[in-house]
């Protein structure tokens, strides 16, 4: 077995094309790795001098009354992660920032894609798109003969005519190619989180070690699949070229249509939605109290008799400050209705795509990979719902004072900066993985199943080819 | 003899199964990607058009309240026929040949509402309501198909022209009829890809004609995108030809064409892509962000003092109905401030714009899959500019309609329905065939020499390669 090894070795290395392409492929990783930080540290200073000039902002509002405070409110930033520079992920393409107003729960708006250039739709370098991408393919390129070569040199009989096993064949073969695959990428991968580690110091985490580990192991287990499929289908060809088409054909499917067809399909089954539609559903939402008028009498009935009084100018609290919160909680379940609508029809597009990694693993090892790195829709949700509910807090800390101490002023009340400096900054952090890792089991499990499955069919195809050619085998 | 090597490559690669599966594969690709287009496009229309019908409507009532005013036969409230509630709809729809490129339209916005009350970072609404998982994946379209797949069949069906009689031994004989070896691998060539292209042409014709909406200059787009395929085809089916030229064994040319491939496609334009954003950043959106909402704060804060300066500069303002709330005017006028302290950032944008466009410009000559991704995206309306004309047009409105309304803002007044019957609708202006016909020319120029270049060189190789055979 470990001549079998030494001698697919040997002849790799011999390979001048594949080491040319390697080494094209490790330069454009440096590319990526230099283009994403500079992009991730731009993002970290803009998003560092938003903040403080929204704080700034707001506290030198002057004095105002707390609910025109609440209409102009604050925004909400969301926090990078420390892996984006690794895969950025949909991280471009999900809104960065969020309006806190009163009465409205906004989208998160500005999205990075939309300052992209004009090929920015196509592909943007980074080592995540790299690993995904060309080194399936290299992976490919350098194994498609090693079987298939075998057969065709007429050496495979030779070979076993020596006496080597069908199964040391197999693993032979598939411990020279897994590692090679694995040293090459294993020495790449430290390269890169060296390389990430060193940029961002102040990011380093118990959490981004074990998001870093999980990236090591999701792109591991992705390359020994491709490493299995390489020889499962060089196994079932006779000739070089015959095997190299058939892993060119499988590549294109693994990499390029299936993850773009999983999407496509996802949306044709649940539509992207009507971003018209859903405004006027958030509107809807916010104007509950507003035009519910036999609502509005109930309530003020109710607040009258809790106090015992029979007009609101004797009641202890601002009643229109009252309302303007009772607004607030009313629209809180609908603005929840809406949003979670989104998210089932976002879910349900991304099953879909799910379904898809039965065709192709790279689209369950990009989910993972985008989990890990804190650059997908889960990660942007946890955001949202931070934001939403600091909104919130902080509305009805302005409602509260503007109801508890407007006093005869009224709507003529004016808070000043010691309310403003009340309204927190928020502090959100992403999520730990290991407290939001269950969201990925099912495409780990589909992961795993592949690299069963591809193994599995490696070996059947190398019995196969066995088999054939040595009948007595 | 060409006629004898057709009839032989008729029997050989029609009866082949790969060939079969490249032809199902395309036709089967280009009509999803076309009815998937379809529907979106027809999805998009539908929603633009209800909302400019239902922002008409509304501009239509709030014109016949401002007539009644100024007839005496409404008794307005101060709200009433206030010139803040002016909103004119601007709504960019696809492009007649929409349904066969998406592009970069799924991701900007396609509808404005142009009123005082907006700034530049609201005209646009909330429009970021897609999933950014498959809004990162970007559309399965036609010109996807004819970019990415198109080249990997071509070369699936073309890498062992000449190779495939060579390890059987059969090329020494078939040279030793009277025939030529570039006239063979020409032949074959030409007849594998013409297939191939034949069926993608067909399918697309289908597509163009079953899904037309009517209206527009569908089939003068048509007649590009299609120019842009054949180009593209020429100059894959060339490279491919000095492939099997260059390197004597199957398994090396298709290596060789694959490498290219991922190259031209994939690495390429990612690199060019990464770098001209890297070096031309465009200015922060929440820089943006930042001055708007100082600027508003500002205003806010010193709104007697602006008002104040407002009146001063317009002496012939009277202030009309007292009784409306200050925030009207307030929202003007920070809008207003926004505009202008923004203004710089905007040209900051443009400048970054421009610069990308520029090494675009050039870097396209990089990798023919860029110049046909471009001009495929020009054909469809899926393109960038397209995107960014919408957005600056709407801008542009947008000021424009400030600068009516504003005096009568300030001033607490109303307009007059004549001055308002003066202010021009929305009109997106697009760009003109003619000026998207000779933006393609230089690049389809350069398409066609790279053709004739590979193709010369392919020519000399086979030529020397003979005496080989």
């Amino acid at each position: 077995m470990n001549a079998i090894v030494r001698k697919d070795a040997l002849i790799l290395r011999r390979e001048t094309l594949l080491t040319v392409l390697l080494a094209t492929a490790v330069v454009l990783v440096f590319v990526s790795l230099l283009a994403g930080l500079q992009r991730e540290r731009v993002f970290a200073k803009e998003k560092e001098a938003a903040e403080e000039t929204d704080k700034a902002v707001w506290m030198n509002q002057g004095d105002r009354n707390p609910h025109s405070a609440a209409h102009f409110s604050r925004y909400a930033f969301r926090p990078a992660s420390p892996l984006a520079l690794m895969d950025p992920g949909t991280s471009d393409f999900a809104g960065l920032a969020v309006w806190m107003e009163a009465h409205y729960q906004d989208p998160a708006v500005f999205r990075r894609a939309e300052d992209g250039g004009e090929l920015s739709r196509y592909a943007l370098l980074s080592p995540a798109f790299l690993l995904l991408t060309a080194a399936p393919l290299l992976i490919f390129l350098m194994l498609h003969a090693s079987i298939a070569g075998e057969r065709e040199d007429g050496t495979l009989r030779q070979l076993l005519a020596t006496g080597v096993g069908a199964r040391q064949f197999f693993t032979g073969k598939l411990g020279a190619g897994w590692g090679i695959a694995m040293l090459v990428y294993t020495a790449v991968f430290l390269l890169i989180a060296g390389f990430s580690a060193l940029t961002t110091p102040a990011a380093l985490s118990g959490d981004t070690a074990l998001r870093l580990a999980t990236m090591y192991l999701v792109y591991a287990a992705y390359l020994s699949i491709c490493v299995a499929l390489a020889l499962a289908v060089s196994a079932l060809f006779r000739t070089r070229q015959a095997a190299f088409l058939a892993l060119a054909g499988v590549w294109t499917l693994m990499v390029v249509l299936a993850p773009r067809l999983g999407s496509d399909a996802g949306v044709a089954m649940s539509p992207q939605p009507d971003a018209r539609a859903v405004s006027q559903e958030l509107r809807a939402a916010s104007d509950i109290w507003f035009a519910d008028k036999d609502r509005q009498q109930e309530i003020q009935d109710e607040l009258l008799e809790q106090h015992g009084v029979t007009d609101v100018a004797e009641l202890p609290i601002n009643y229109g400050a009252y309302t303007l919160q009772v607004s607030e909680d009313l629209s809180v379940p609908e603005f929840e209705r809406v949003y979670d609508g989104l998210d089932d029809r976002y879910r349900a597009q991304e099953s879909v795509m799910r379904g898809f990694s039965l065709l192709s693993p790279a689209i369950a090892a990009g989910n993972l990979s985008r989990g890990a790195a804190g650059t997908d829709r889960a990660h942007q949700k946890a955001f949202t719902v931070a934001a939403e509910l600091h909104r919130r807090d902080m509305v009805r800390l302005l409602n509260e004072d503007y109801m508890y101490n407007a006093g005869d002023a009224g709507s003529a009340y004016t808070a000043d900066a010691a309310l403003w400096a009340q309204f927190e900054d928020l502090d959100h952090e992403l999520p730990a993985l290991a407290a939001i890792g269950g969201r990925y089991v099912a495409d780990a499990a589909l992961l795993l199943l592949w690299l069963a499955a591809s193994t599995f069919a490696a070996y059947a195809s190398v019995q196969r080819a066995i088999r054939h050619e040595v009948p007595t085998a | 003899m060409t006629g004898a090597i057709l009839y032989q490559e008729r029997l050989s690669f029609i009866n082949r199964g790969p060939a079969l599966v490249a032809i199902a594969l395309i036709v089967a690709t280009l009509l999803y990607a076309g009815f998937s287009g379809d529907q979106w496009r027809d999805a998009r229309v539908a929603s633009l058009e209800s909302f400019e019908a239902e922002r008409l409507e509304s501009l239509a009532e709030w014109r016949e309240t401002l007539a009644g005013i100024e007839t005496g036969t409404v008794e307005p409230s101060p709200f009433d026929g206030n010139p803040m509630s002016i909103s004119f709809p601007a709504v960019l729809l696809p492009s007649p040949l929409g349904d066969f490129a998406i592009g970069h339209a799924d991701l900007h916005p396609a509808s404005a509402s142009i009123s005082p009350w907006r700034n530049l970072s609201s005209v646009f609404g909330r429009y970021q309501f897609d999933n950014p998982t498959t809004l990162a994946s970007s559309r399965f379209d036609i010109a996807l198909v004819i970019l990415l797949l198109m080249p990997v069949l071509m070369i699936a069906v073309s890498f062992d022209v000449l190779a495939a009689d060579r390890s059987r031994g059969s090329l020494s004989m078939l040279m030793s009829f009277p025939v030529r070896l570039p006239q063979l691998a020409w032949t074959r060539l030409l007849f594998r890809n013409g297939v191939l292209w034949i069926a993608a042409i067909a399918v697309m014709l289908l597509l163009l004609v079953v899904n037309d909406p009517g209206g527009g200059d569908r089939y003068a787009r048509f007649g590009l995108w299609i120019a842009v395929c054949l180009a593209y085809a020429a100059f894959w089916t060339t490279l491919i030809a000095f492939c099997i030229a260059a390197f004597r064994t199957a398994t090396n040319a298709a290596a060789a064409l694959i490498a290219a491939w991922m190259l031209l496609t994939l690495a390429i334009p990612a690199t060019v892509a990464t770098v001209s954003e890297a070096a031309y950043p465009t200015p922060s959106r929440l820089a943006f962000l930042s001055e708007i909402r100082e600027a508003q704060g500002e205003t806010n804060r010193e709104l007697a003092d602006v008002t104040a300066g407002f009146l001063l500069d317009h002496p012939e303002l009277s202030v009309g109905d007292e009784s409306l709330p200050s925030y009207f005017r307030a929202a003007y006028l920070s809008n207003e401030a926004a505009r202008r302290n923004t203004q710089p950032i905007l040209e900051a944008y443009e400048a970054a714009r421009a610069g990308r466009a520029k090494t675009l410009g050039w870097a396209q000559y990089l990798s023919p899959s860029i110049i046909a991704q471009r001009l495929l995206n020009i054909a469809a309306g899926a393109d960038l500019e397209r995107q960014h004309r919408f957005q600056a047009q709407t801008r542009d409105a947008l000021q424009a309609l400030s600068a009516v309304v504003g005096p009568a803002v300030v001033s607490r007044n109303r307009l007059s329905v004549a001055e308002f019957d003066a202010l021009p609708p929305f009109r997106f202006e697009k760009r003109a065939l003619s000026g998207i016909v000779s933006a393609a020319v230089l690049p389809m120029a350069f398409l066609i020499l790279a053709s004739v270049f590979f193709g010369l060189l392919a020519q000399r190789r086979l030529a020397s390669a003979r005496l080989h055979e």
